[in-house]
């Protein structure tokens, strides 16, 4: 699979329009109770979903706390090379990912200049990258449902 | 976050060290020329630059120089190093500056008839260390320019002319696709900033309708605090580096028949040419706003400093119907139409300034003549790759930000002839199909353009 792929100037593997990102943090002793205390449903979670929502080349990402709680992976798929928006991320959601991440080793915080050094240092690529739709982003999926949803309304009318 | 502290404090900058071309326009007419020079002998290149500096315009006095005339001095990273400036300051500049423009090819779409293996020598080439530029209002005022210019030359053999592009506003007063260019600047935080439109309501200074939000210096100078709140990296030593920026020279032939014929393969009568030509670029010919005069042309819209840029898309227009959301002045400056999303344009703004190169293409002519004749299009501010390369890559060369799939700016989007252009109408959009490239690089550098103080303190480095 790793030979339909194509690297990009950061680490990660790309298939298609979309890479992969998948970083691993040490989390400080005896943090990942507040980190879970972060993800607990209510308005807090609702508005950092919502900016999620709002990023526009975001497919998933994922937060998973393993190794007795002592690591913390994220792991994510964008369309697009992820560094373009970092100072995006930065300026209108410091929150979503300083609230998780001041909770793990070394962390400079997100409006730190050498943030994307830190980004590559923890983040390790794939051995191989396969997606379903390599040529769809998010943008087309989401237009597409929309269409879609608008053609069956367009043919229930006219039944 | 950023604007309540910016707004508590304006900060004042040091216009007098400031080179005048980044935060001044030109007069209108105008005559210019970029000189490229290559430095064989440092010894020699500081001399020369010694000399240039007292005739290099700063942003106070740039319109009180003798006649009007001015220069500005840029250097490449390989001429910092033919300077002989130290290794560490070297290293202190950012990657993308020092790799240059042709390295950066693929991220730029420069691919093709626009790869740098195909671009004029020495563009792109580690012999251009120096570049030049020259502006004046006239012949006369040129001419005195130039023999200043040439005095700095004299008795160096260790320094060499390699290149020149005469470049100057056309007869038209109009760019060489028939469009009246550069209405839209940033308002910067304490630069007065003069676009044309400041120029015609009698003033050099002052805000008018539609520039936008002020956006931070250090967006545009080194030195100063940007749109995320703190001071943009800067080579060092700090006097190097202050009120210094980045450039993003590009020489761009503009392959004009074959954008007539492209309009006229698609269009049924001159007005509905005219109408395709318009929602391509976004505005008019005279640089009337379509959001402002979606039917037809309204030149004495244009003429109005106070009405000419003064629209939005997020409640005016959300869905392109009057100013395609794939155009391209809707692309390079989106204004308030991403206000759902989380890019903040204020992160990617350009200041740009484009110059006529070659003799116009006599009007309705639709066979190539072979001439060379295009753009100089320089960008400035100081991020390389968070301004001018965002602005390449994800808005001219990608339409994914505005749910455009793999669609590029029709005019200066690197296409192939297999590219879409979607003209959003009710009840039907239409969709122009095989768009060529009309404008091909041929050319480009990554340079650095110092504060005064900075090419005086490497004119005097003694090594």
């Amino acid at each position: 699979m790793a030979t339909n792929t194509q690297t990009p100037s950061r680490p990660g593997l790309r298939q298609g329009k979309t890479n992969e990102f998948t970083l691993f943090f040490n989390v400080k002793p005896g943090h990942a109770q507040q980190i879970r205390d972060l993800f607990k449903e209510g308005p807090e979670y609702e508005r950092r979903r919502d900016a999620a929502g709002r990023i526009g080349t975001l497919h998933d990402a994922r937060w998973v706390l393993f190794d007795n709680d002592t690591r913390l992976l994220f792991a994510s798929n964008f369309d697009g090379d992820w560094d373009q928006y970092i100072d995006d991320f930065g300026a209108i959601v410091p929150d979503l990912f300083d609230g998780v991440l001041q909770h793990t080793e070394d962390y400079p915080g997100i409006n730190d200049p050498s943030i994307k050094d830190f980004v590559v240092a923890h983040q390790a690529t794939a051995c191989s990258y396969f997606r379903g739709a390599p040529e769809a982003t998010i943008t087309d999926i989401q237009k597409a449902l929309r269409v879609n949803k608008a053609l069956q309304q367009l043919l229930d009318a006219a039944s | 976050m950023a604007d309540s502290a910016g707004q508590a404090e304006e900060q004042v900058l040091e216009l007098d060290d400031i080179q005048g071309t980044l935060l001044r326009q030109r007069p209108t007419p105008f005559t210019g020329a970029y000189f490229l020079l290559r430095i064989d002998d440092p010894g020699g290149g500081r001399q020369m630059l010694a000399r240039l500096v007292p005739h290099v315009a700063s942003a106070t006095q740039w319109w009180d120089p003798p006649n009007r005339a001015w220069l500005s001095v840029a250097l490449s990273y390989s001429g910092l190093r033919a300077l002989g400036v130290p290794q560490e300051s070297l290293d202190s500049f950012p990657d993308a500056f020092r790799e240059g423009m042709a390295a950066r090819a693929g991220r730029l779409g420069d691919t093709g008839d626009s790869s740098p293996e195909r671009w004029d020598a020495p563009l792109g080439s580690a012999d251009v260390h120096v570049a030049v530029s020259l502006f004046a209002p006239d012949a006369a005022a040129m001419e005195s320019l130039l023999a200043t210019a040439r005095e700095t030359l004299r008795d160096l053999p260790g320094v060499s002319v390699i290149y020149r592009l005469d470049a100057s506003a056309l007869p038209t007063k109009r760019t060489h696709l028939g469009f009246v260019d550069g209405i839209g600047e940033p308002d910067i935080e304490g630069s007065g900033v003069a676009s044309i439109a400041q120029r015609m309501s009698g003033g050099d200074y002052g805000y008018l309708p539609g520039f936008g939000p002020t956006i931070k210096a250090g967006e545009f100078v080194l030195g100063y605090t940007n749109e995320l709140g703190r001071l943009t990296p800067m080579p060092q030593p700090d006097v190097l580096g202050r009120n210094g920026t980045y450039v993003a020279f590009r020489k761009l032939h503009l392959r004009v028949a074959e954008y007539r014929r492209y309009l006229k393969d698609n269009a049924a009568s001159p007005e509905e040419e005219e109408l395709l030509a318009a929602k391509m670029v976004g505005r008019w010919p005279s640089g009337a706003p379509l959001v402002l005069a979606p039917e037809h042309d309204d030149p004495d819209l244009a003429t109005d400093p106070h009405r000419v840029n003064d629209f939005t898309y997020h409640v005016q227009d959300p869905a392109g119907q009057r100013c395609p959301l794939g155009s391209h002045i809707r692309r390079m400056n989106p204004r308030d139409a991403l206000t759902d999303t989380l890019v903040d344009v204020k992160l990617h703004r350009a200041l740009r300034r484009g110059t006529p190169y070659g003799p116009m293409l006599p009007e309705g002519e639709l066979e190539d003549d072979g001439a060379e004749r295009g753009i100089v299009f320089i960008f400035m501010g100081t991020e390389l790759v968070r301004q001018f390369e965002f602005l390449k890559s994800q808005w001219a060369n990608d339409g994914d930000f505005v749910g455009l799939g793999d669609e590029k700016d029709p005019i200066v989007g690197s296409n192939d002839g297999t590219g879409t252009f979607t003209i959003p109408k009710r009840p039907v959009r239409r969709r122009l199909q095989q768009l060529p490239r009309f404008a091909v690089t041929k050319g480009g550098e990554y340079l650095f353009l110092p504060g005064i103080r900075a090419l005086k303190w490497i004119a005097e480095r003694d090594t």
